[in-house]
């Protein structure tokens, strides 16, 4: 029968057990280089691919900086227009008798010539009117023309004479919406 | 060194040879991992920026050709509509142009110096006096809202004496100074929104005066103030 010989120097030896984790890490060394290497060589690719993808969008980025310095007149006047245009309608805040002075000349509507209006004095927020009527019927009509206006927030008839030779005279306050 | 290494027993030889490799393969794994994440984070974010300037870019290259017409035209108008400077002259003339117009007399023009507000907007009164029937007061009154510049009426005191109408009327007409910078090249803009549009409608359909012409001035690489002389 053949008997196995161990012709290593007894100082030479290893044990069973440690001759087995020797073989196991060994294993283990040789598939960690090989995770390695495929970890590195993605990781290198990887970063070609972005470079390459940064290259060109900074290509396309330098194009289009230039297509817009071309633009730069328009980008001007369009900077211009909306600053015109927002520090106009901030002014449009600012009080205004417009709408009053041409809001006034519907309360005279129907109004005959001889009848008058001695004064009036026209604000954003209010208007005074001084009226000299004639006759019964341009009183009516004015007061009708007052009574019927959705323009004024207020009137208020602060006088009221009559004589018979001028006629009636009246002085009326409006507030305005 | 090598009387050393004789020294160490065979074991601990055999370990140290057979783990070793696997300690260098971890450190490598370290110092590869780190500085190959740090490098692609850092790419990455540079991929970011830029995708977010070519976004920007674009929406500002579409907004910039489609308002090029609307912005040549509307330019020079708000620029009538809200001048620069004192419009004092532009607006008697515009003043003496509706008188005619309205077959009004108007007369003892006055104008004070200009008015200062906060908020970057200025104005000018100007009173007059206009002599004329009721009508043609109104219609004249009416013809401010169509001139440029944009000006307001702050008060009149209209008197009848003998059928003949006089109105004293004080006008008040703004004026801005010109935006100092406008946006680098890599900072969005936008368009003009619905009411601003609107706005422009109605600007494009005021007079202008008759002198007083504007110019946008183009922007010098050098010149931080594009609108400035």
């Amino acid at each position: 029968m053949p008997t196995k010989l161990n012709l290593l120097p007894s100082n030479l030896q290893v044990s069973k057990g440690l001759g087995s984790f020797l073989k196991a890490s060994r294993s283990l060394g040789v598939i960690l280089i090989v995770i390695f290497a495929i970890f590195s060589l993605g990781i290198g690719g990887f970063f070609v691919l972005s470079k390459i993808t940064l290259g060109n969008l900074q290509t396309k980025v330098n194009q289009l900086t230039s297509q817009v310095k071309a633009q730069e007149t328009s980008e001007q006047q369009l900077i211009l227009l909306k600053d015109r245009l927002a520090k106009i309608a901030s002014a449009r805040n600012d009080p205004n008798a417009y709408k009053n002075i041409t809001n006034v000349d519907s309360l005279f509507t129907n109004i005959s010539p001889v009848s008058s209006m001695n004064q009036a004095n026209i604000s954003s927020s209010k208007i005074d009117i001084s009226l000299v009527a004639r006759s019964n019927e341009d009183l009516a009509t004015f007061i009708n023309n007052l009574k019927g206006t959705t323009l004024f927030n207020t009137v208020n008839l602060s006088s009221l004479s009559f004589s018979p030779k001028t006629g009636y005279a009246l002085t009326v306050s409006l507030g305005n919406k | 060194m090598n009387k050393f290494f004789d020294s160490v027993p065979e074991n601990q030889k055999q370990i140290i040879k057979s783990v070793a490799p696997l300690v260098i393969v971890l450190i490598l794994f370290l110092i590869v991992g780190k500085f190959g994440f740090a490098q692609i984070s850092k790419i990455r974010s540079q991929i970011k920026s830029a995708e977010k300037s070519e976004s920007i870019l674009t929406d500002k290259l579409s907004i910039l050709r489609s308002v090029a017409q609307t912005s040549a035209t509307g330019a020079n108008s708000v620029l009538f509509a809200l001048p620069k400077s004192n419009p004092a002259l532009q607006t008697i003339s515009q003043l003496k142009v509706l008188a005619s117009q309205n077959l009004v007399v108007l007369s003892d023009v006055k104008s004070t110096a200009g008015i200062s507000s906060s908020s970057d907007l200025s104005s000018v009164n100007v009173s007059f006096v206009l002599t004329g029937t009721r009508e043609q007061i109104i219609s004249f009154i009416k013809g401010l809202d169509t001139i440029a510049p944009v000006t307001f009426v702050s008060k009149m005191d209209l008197s009848e004496l003998a059928g003949v109408n006089v109105a004293n009327v004080t006008t008040k007409t703004f004026y801005a100074p010109l935006p100092k910078t406008i946006p680098t090249v890599t900072q969005p803009i936008t368009d003009l929104t619905p009411s601003e549009k609107d706005q422009l409608v109605k600007i494009l359909g005021l007079t202008p005066p008759v002198f007083g012409e504007y110019t946008v001035t183009t922007i010098s690489e050098v010149n931080p103030n594009p609108f400035g002389q």
